[in-house]
């Protein structure tokens, strides 16, 4: 146990490396605060969300049309959301292992008294884990009050703004993670998705010494691309005939002239836990991937 | 203490090592010499398991260097040639990377500062050159690990901090640890190490202790004529004939690191064969 993770060592390491990293860490948090403050300030600006004054004597048009604003500004909130989450996380994972851009940081760096994984443990919970945390405490910091804005903009303008609107903040996002994930399989999804993103990242951080970023970028891109392409020769070796409508993975069906004529329905239990397997299974391996990679690391 | 055998090692195309096995013992301070080039910061590399051999073993305390166990990796310490300071005060870099080694001295590294005059205060990343390797040096010093390989040490030290490199190297001589210093500038390391090393073309060309060099070894300064079958290797210089000769006054010659290095790139077979017999 002690020669592969010792807890006071990774704590020392994790110690060592705030304090050797804390000015960049300061500086690109800070960055990250102004360039989402931009970005929710140019949204604000650009979208009318200060509607119409409310007018009784109106049609019902008006409300609607404030409605649909304030609903607007929930999916501009998630969206947002999403968008730095994979953008900066992605970024933040690619600078893992950073010390190998430099021959004399990586000798000093790896030659730093602890094992492969409390390296690698290290550097998750600071560029992954520190992140997510940092993150979400940015993202509701600005997005809090421009979200009261608009609810406050629209309570004095309709006077009757219905009570919808939640703010997309970190225990939101975990309480559907963790409680109601088997109702919200999006949350697995976006979960998944996010881990998998900055495993491949990491990995990419762990295999490229310089503009680890862009590599692993450009590395996606083909990769996607070859994806898409096999993609697109199986879907046509596997297309059903005409008249078969899918549902995949959970169903087929037949219609013909009259309605429904045969149904084929897999078992949606088993189909639940490969792909919820495969939801956990994809960023885990991609995770040890890029512990594999800096075990093999020669400088 | 380091066990290399038959360690073959490449860069792409470029061989490094072919064969090559040697031993460092404990006890030891170790001058391993070679001209730009041949390896020596690899074959470092190599010893702290950064490098992984092609072929070939590489044992350290007895620990599979490929392994890097933090317990082996908190026994070395390897300054290099090419070295990092992070941008944090001296006593925050203390705080944080003493506690890895076990022997750290906060006594020795406060009096090695001040000996070496370095700033016990300042952000290590504003601190020239000079100063962060005699900062590197103290450090390392202070860790008191057992083994100790410094690559190219004096690079970069001006000549008042390299008389206080000497000055502070020579205060552990005679410990239980195992120093490898590597150089070509062989004066820099003169009186410091008491077993040579020299590399070249993959290979340990020569590995001798100094006291058993001078032994068998006369080193002659300004020499105007010896019997020429008792000349080893002689080359001139602007003050006349510098000499090597086999030492028949059975006390133990001054040993002159550069012109032993001359002779061993010279003539590798002759010299091994005259310490061999």
């Amino acid at each position: 146990m002690s020669k592969t993770l010792k807890f006071s060592r990774l704590s020392l390491l994790l110690s060592n490396h705030v304090v050797e990293n804390r000015q960049k860490y300061l500086l690109y948090t800070v960055g990250m605060f102004f360039l989402g403050l931009i970005v929710f300030l140019l949204i604000y600006s650009m979208e009318n969300f200060h509607g119409r004054y409310y007018n009784p004597d109106t049609t019902s048009h008006d409300y609607v049309y404030m409605y649909s604003k304030f609903t607007e500004w929930e999916t501009i909130q998630m969206v947002l959301y999403l968008i730095g989450l994979f953008l900066f996380g992605g970024i933040f994972a690619s600078i893992s292992f950073v010390n190998f851009s430099n021959t004399a940081e990586s000798i000093f760096y790896m030659n730093k008294p602890a094992s492969y994984l409390e390296k690698w443990l290290a550097e998750f919970l600071v560029r992954i884990f520190l992140f997510f945390i940092i993150y979400n405490i940015i993202f509701s910091i600005l997005n809090i009050p421009f979200t009261f804005l608009v609810r406050a903009q629209e309570w004095h303008n309709i006077r009757e703004a219905p009570l919808a609107g939640e703010y997309y903040y970190v225990s939101r996002i975990l309480y559907a993670y963790l409680f109601t994930a088997g109702e919200h399989e999006i949350y697995w999804g976006i979960c998944s998705g996010y881990f998998s993103v900055v495993g491949f990242f990491m990995y990419g951080a762990a295999w490229f010494n310089r503009f680890s970023f862009f590599k692993t970028l450009i590395l996606a891109f083909v990769i996607g691309a070859i994806f898409a392409f096999y993609a697109l020769v199986l879907d046509n070796i596997l297309r059903l005939p005409d008249g078969w409508n899918y549902n995949f993975p959970f169903s087929a069906s037949l219609y013909n002239d009259d309605g429904l004529k045969y149904e084929a329905t897999f078992s949606t239990t088993s189909l639940l836990i490969l792909l919820y397997s495969l939801l956990i299974f994809v960023p885990v391996v991609l995770m040890y991937c890029s512990y594999l990679k800096l075990k093999e690391k020669e400088i | 203490m380091i066990q290399i055998e038959n360690l073959s090692y490449s860069y792409k195309k470029k061989l490094v090592f072919e064969d090559l096995s040697v031993n460092f013992e404990p006890g030891n301070i170790y001058g391993l010499l070679g001209k730009n080039g041949t390896g020596k910061s690899t074959l470092f590399r190599n010893i702290c398991g950064l490098l992984k051999p092609k072929q070939g073993k590489i044992t350290v305390f007895g620990y599979s260097t490929m392994e890097r166990s933090p317990e082996m990796l908190s026994k070395l310490f390897l300054l290099p040639e090419e070295f990092f300071v992070p941008a944090v005060l001296v006593k925050e870099f203390t705080r944080t990377l003493s506690p890895f080694y076990p022997r750290f001295s906060h006594e020795d590294f406060t009096k090695l500062l001040t000996e070496m005059e370095v700033p016990h205060d300042q952000r290590m990343d504003r601190m020239s050159m000079g100063q962060k390797k005699k900062l590197l040096i103290a450090f390392s010093l202070s860790t008191n690990t057992e083994l100790l390989l410094m690559d190219e040490p004096t690079n970069g030290l001006d000549i008042v901090s390299k008389t206080q490199f000497k000055k502070v190297m020579s205060c552990i001589a005679g410990s239980d640890k195992c120093i490898v210093i590597s150089t070509h500038q062989v004066k820099d390391i003169e009186d410091l190490v008491n077993r040579i090393c020299v590399i070249d073309k993959g290979k340990i060309l020569f590995n001798e202790s100094i006291n058993t060099i001078g032994q068998k070894i006369s080193f002659l300064q300004n020499a105007l004529a010896s019997p020429s079958a008792e000349i080893i290797f002689s080359e001139e210089t602007l003050h006349g004939v510098s000499e090597m000769i086999l030492n028949r006054s059975g006390s133990v010659s001054k040993v002159d690191m550069e012109m032993l290095y001359k002779a061993v790139m010279v003539k590798p077979e002759e010299m091994n064969k005259l310490f061999k017999a």
